[in-house]
């Protein structure tokens, strides 16, 4: 059951801390807040708790002000047997070595008064891949009270034969950025890990979160369905004042150099007149960028000192140095394009500029509220748009964030690759009834629908089931077991079979758990220079001629050797190979919907009527008049087509002829969902007119392109697609692609079926000589392999939004939307500009294969008449 | 279709048939991949390649009703000593083909160093080339010591393939390469059997990363002519390399 907290008190709490944690509080600080003061009180009542609220309010102190409490009185009371009492998990390796240090300073203070030593029993150790194997030992001599460690890093200590058995003594596990891991595997890797560990000890669960929505589902993600969780929800406790700004006055008619000039000069006013500022931008190219530009365009305040970049591979000594420098008052500015990674206390920043959209309502709220000093001061966030469409979007989503109406995250749910590894680090730990394995995993909120099958597939798999007898030594995982005999695979019937280990299993888990995909980059050269990375499956299909995109720019593929690609500028030609690998976040859907609505609601009326109907929107004047300018255009565009107005549930559908046909929709339902649709009806397409499609998708609608002599019936078109058939078509559409293939190889290597590392060498061989294709083209030829299930899984659930694409058919269906389709035209809308101007970001080849080559066959014919060599043929 | 007189095509097959040998011959095999992904490159993929290729070779010999067959090189894949695999594989591949074929000959290709264990085992006949009636079969890993009485030379070893692009349209296709050397030989070169072999793009490969030594000497593979063999289509003809790497370049 879910509730949420009651306000308590001060003095309430007070009585419920031991007086050498309160004496040392009242010491220190003047009072707990709110959030502080009703997290002691539950987790003093031993309830599961999650709290939620922005970065920086003392979220983790008020989780262990209560347990260091409890800790003391147990000590007091001569309680001190051996074992780990607190578990202290977080994504971010890099922060864990400040949270001891954030520790072991109170617990210092603590300790100085009378008769405290033995207050030294308390202590925080250490568990991450970084430990070195003398600290692990030290460890399991002397397990530490308080251990903090990485999800990955806790799977293994649940595993490890003699050291599981000091966690058998664990009270309490917190769990912070929680949020952040519900949206991944690497969240239910750890919710399936606490299943385990509950075997070994009962405890207590609390769970961290930032500004986060659907609270009640990060609960439950938290504690599993069936437990009882308290919701201590402080996430609009603090002010919060944010305005979108346009940089310039004209954005619809200004060119890009003078909007991206302007944005400069903008920062630097808002960088001159505040202490601190944290800047988001949304891509790491863009980071670097961004900080170069300002260093150049500004340097009597942006020098080396004065202004950093910050992202994930930022080394741990940079880090500290930052954090030094903005304590002194000396850093200007942090640019960066990732939120998590920053444990930068807010203490120090004054105010967030967001350039660009940040694509979700909470994470706005997430950034902006890493500014101000404490829970009691404002935090101040200004956007800085670069577009029309940032502009909308935006002003939007401020407005949204300012009434508390947040959109939401998806949690991962049946990851199957997942499950393999924690079955196998399951059979490490015991032989397991399979009903029994099954009804553990089933506790965990990410696989509470976990169908039976899918398990035993799963199982099958890991015991080499798809091998033939002889070679199961080299494949299996897991051993199975009926009645006693071993067993080469279960039949679903099989409900009281066991598994259990496998001699080289042990270490195979060791060096390649985790859920984070290993990525093989290869490095992209013009001339000498070395500009990105790429990842080897898209290396792996260019051809010379090819062009793409990276870091901003059109690249035309001369050559590849080995491990670099050699390219040239080509900026004034179009991409003809996708840009899948984007940096860039999606919109989400919630948000998505809400801006369609906003848009649909400011056209067919005059630009002072939208003025005035988003007077009380966050916005400045420049942004409002472009905004009002922007959908003018759109207004007189619809007229044209005698369309007076457009209702939320319109979407419209153009045909624009130019040096292609293009069929453009306006869905705007955010990326993942129109990922979904334009493979759905681009492959529909192809199938009716026999010939390959362009497709380019973006958060606002998608494009579909074709040769101009082709006759389309677009009409029939929009009802080929439906919300029954979709996840069939999607199937077909996806199984040939790069993407499948990518999402493959990385849920093949979280199943343990290409493992990274094998007794301590990282593996090298290989690479040359497989690639994804390879990969793939074998594992279709089986029937229900459970990897293939999850890739399928993985990218129409996590990667695209296939609910959200059925929802919205289902509502096409029903009449409640309906697609307005244009007659054939030459000229675009306003709406549509910024997605043709990124050409075609991806094909879909034509699905009969012989007529694809035949009609290759034909063109190469024409080519070779061209050149009066008809004689070759 | 005919490739040279005497030497045809079998449907969509990546395979050649010789008529005045009654001989079918295949290439790169690459039995036991499997194992040996698994093994060295700790990617444990199913076994599938077998059962496909068996598939195949029934159809061949449906189609011509050859009495003997010829693999050129690569039956195995493992440099080092056999697995357990490749052993039961080539066992199993053997006592499929004898029931087919009056005559197996097995010609020795670089991934086959330890292929004689196995082999004298089995009672295959393993030779490092073949002549006969001045056809010479050979991997194509190694140059030959000389051409007495040789009118056609057949290799493995590169593994062709082509990529056809044009607007949104691309394919790869398996190839088998066919012309003269320049010491006026006919010259022919044989796709990969093996149904997981991706090929080596040959109107992409710039020539001097070709692996066979054929190409850096007697043949030059711009004048090579292809024929494109695929289940869907069956096999067509393709002009010369050199014009198929033009293609693609204008198609860009």
């Amino acid at each position: 059951m879910i509730k949420y907290a009651e306000r308590h008190s001060q003095e309430e709490v007070e009585k419920l801390l031991d007086p050498i944690v309160l004496e040392w509080f009242k010491g220190r600080y003047k009072s707990f807040s709110t959030p502080q003061i009703d997290a002691i009180y539950y987790i003093h009542s031993k309830e599961n708790v999650l709290v939620s609220s922005p970065t920086g309010t003392g979220k983790t102190f008020a989780a262990f002000l209560d347990i260091i409490s409890q800790l003391i009185q147990l000590y007091r009371n001569g309680n001190n047997d051996k074992g780990v009492k607190v578990i202290y998990v977080s994504p971010l390796k890099a922060l864990i070595n400040d949270i001891k240090k954030n520790l072991l300073v109170p617990l210092e203070e603590m300790k100085s008064g009378p008769e405290r030593e033995w207050l030294s029993h308390i202590n925080v150790g250490i568990r991450t891949s970084d430990s070195t194997s003398s600290e692990k030992a030290k460890q399991l001599l002397k397990p530490p009270t308080i251990l903090c460690t990485t999800p990955e890093s806790l799977a293994i200590a649940v595993t490890a034969p003699k050291f599981r058995e000091n966690l058998r003594t664990v009270k309490w596990v917190i769990v912070d950025e929680i949020h952040a891991l519900a949206e991944s595997k690497r969240g239910s890797y750890l919710s399936l890990t606490l299943e385990l560990l509950q075997e070994l000890a009962d405890f207590q669960r609390i769970g961290l979160s930032a500004t986060t929505s659907p609270i009640e589902e990060i609960a439950m993600f938290l504690a599993g369905s069936k437990r009882d969780v308290t919701i201590i929800d402080a996430r609009f406790e603090k002010k919060t004042v944010i305005e979108v700004l346009s940089p310039v006055k004209d954005i619809v008619r200004t060119s890009e150099t003078k909007v991206t000039e302007a944005t400069y000069s903008l920062l630097y006013r808002f960088l001159k007149n505040s202490k601190t500022a944290l800047i988001f931008t949304n891509t790491r190219s863009g980071t670097e960028r961004v900080v170069a530009n300002l260093k150049k365009k500004f340097p009597d305040i942006f020098t080396d000192e004065t202004i950093g970049a910050h992202h994930s591979s930022v080394s741990r000594d940079i880090r500290l140095d930052f954090e030094d420098r903005l304590k002194k008052g000396q850093l200007k500015a942090i640019v960066s394009s990732t939120s998590l990674e920053l444990g930068i206390d807010i203490g120090y920043i004054d105010l967030v500029i967001q350039l660009g959209s940040p694509k979700s309502i909470i994470r706005l709220l997430q950034r902006v509220g890493r500014s101000g000093h404490n829970i009691n001061s404002i935090s101040r966030g200004i956007i800085i748009a670069n577009d029309n469409d940032d502009i909308v979007e935006t002003t939007v989503m401020a407005y949204y964030a300012l009434r508390r109406e947040l959109d939401k995250i998806n949690i991962v749910k049946n990851a199957l690759d997942v499950l393999s590894q924690i079955i196998v680090s399951m059979s490490l730990i015991k032989r397991w009834n399979v009903s029994e394995a099954y009804s553990v995993i089933k506790r965990s909120y990410s696989y509470e629908n976990l169908e039976w099958k899918d398990f035993i597939d799963v199982i099958n798999y890991l015991a080499g089931a798809y091998h033939s007898l002889e070679e199961r030594g080299v494949y299996s995982k897991i051993s199975l077991y009926k009645d006693g005999e071993r067993v080469d695979r279960l039949n679903y019937e099989d409900r009281n079979a066991e598994f259990g280990k496998k001699k080289s299993a042990r270490m195979i888990f060791y060096l390649n758990q985790g859920t984070i995909p290993d990525e093989t980059k290869v490095v992209v050269y013009e001339g000498k220079r070395p500009i990105g990375t790429l990842e080897e499956e898209f290396v792996e299909r260019l051809v010379p001629g090819d062009r793409f995109v990276l870091a901003g720019k059109i690249y035309e593929f001369l050559n590849s050797k080995r491990m670099n690609v050699y390219v040239k500028k080509a900026d004034d030609s179009k991409p003809t190979v996708p840009a899948w690998f984007s940096e860039e976040l999606p919109l989400s859907y919630d948000l998505a919907n809400k801006i369609q609505a906003f848009r649909s609601s400011l056209l067919g009326i005059s630009k002072r009527e939208v003025l005035e109907k988003i007077s009380d929107y966050p916005a400045d004047e420049n942004a409002k008049k472009a905004i009002a300018e922007y959908l003018s255009l759109m207004t007189k565009f619809l007229k044209s087509k005698g369309i007076e107005k457009l209702s939320s549930g319109d979407y419209l559908v153009e045909q624009y002829e130019s040096d292609k046909f293009n069929i453009i929709f306006h869905t705007l339902l955010g990326r993942k969902a129109n990922d979904a649709l334009s493979r759905a009806f681009g492959y529909k397409l192809s199938e009716m007119i026999g010939s390959s499609v362009g497709v380019m998708v973006s958060d606002n609608g998608f494009v579909l392109s074709v040769d101009n002599e082709v006759k389309v019936n677009v009409k029939k078109l929009l009802k080929s697609v439906s919300s029954e058939n979709l996840d069939e078509i999607l199937h077909k559409a996806i199984s040939n692609t790069e993407l499948f293939r990518r999402k493959f190889r990385q849920v093949a290597a979280r199943s343990f079926m290409i493992l990274r590392n094998y007794k301590g060498h990282p593996i090298s061989v290989g690479k040359q000589q497989f690639n994804s294709d390879l990969l793939v083209k074998v594992v279709q030829k089986v029937e229900n392999f459970p990897l293939l299930k999850e890739t399928y899984r993985e990218i129409l659930q996590d990667y695209m939004d296939i609910s959200a694409a059925k929802e919205f058919l289902r509502k096409v269906e029903s009449g409640e939307y309906r697609f307005i389709v244009l007659e054939r035209s030459n000229v675009p809308s306003p709406f549509s500009f910024k997605m043709l101007a990124w050409g075609s970001s991806d094909v879909i080849l034509m699905e009969d294969r012989r007529k694809l080559i035949l009609k290759l066959h034909q063109k190469l014919i024409q080519f070779l008449r061209n050149k009066n060599r008809d004689a070759d043929i | 279709m005919q490739i040279f007189k005497g030497i045809k095509t079998i449907d969509g097959k990546r395979a050649v048939y010789f008529e005045e040998l009654d001989l079918v011959a295949i290439s790169d095999l690459q039995l036991g991949e499997e194992t040996y992904l698994a093994e060295e490159a700790k990617l444990f993929i199913p076994q599938v390649q077998l059962k496909i290729m068996l598939e195949e070779i029934n159809e061949i010999k449906d189609q011509t009703k050859a009495n003997r067959i010829l693999i050129n090189g690569d039956l195995k894949h493992e440099f080092k000593e056999a697995t357990f695999q490749e052993w039961s594989e080539v066992k199993k591949l053997h006592e499929e083909l004898k029931k087919l074929f009056s005559e197996i000959i097995v010609v020795r290709g670089n991934h086959d160093n330890y292929l004689l264990t196995i082999s004298n085992k089995i009672g295959l006949n393993v030779v490092e080339e073949h002549i006969e009636k001045g056809y010479l079969f050979l991997h194509g890993h190694k140059l030959p010591n000389d051409y007495k009485g040789v009118h056609t030379i057949v290799i493995g070893h590169e593994q062709p393939a082509v990529i056809l692009k044009s607007g949104y349209d691309r394919v790869k296709l398996h190839v088998i390469l066919y012309g003269k050397d320049k010491l006026g030989h006919r010259f022919i070169c044989l796709p990969a059997f093996s149904p997981i072999a991706s090929g080596v793009e040959v109107n992409v490969t710039p020539k001097e990363e070709l692996l066979s030594p054929f190409f850096h000497t007697i043949v030059d593979i711009d004048e090579l002519k292809a024929i494109a063999v695929d289940p869907s289509t069956g096999a067509f003809k393709l002009p010369k390399v050199k014009l198929l790497r033009s293609f693609l370049l204008e198609n860009a």
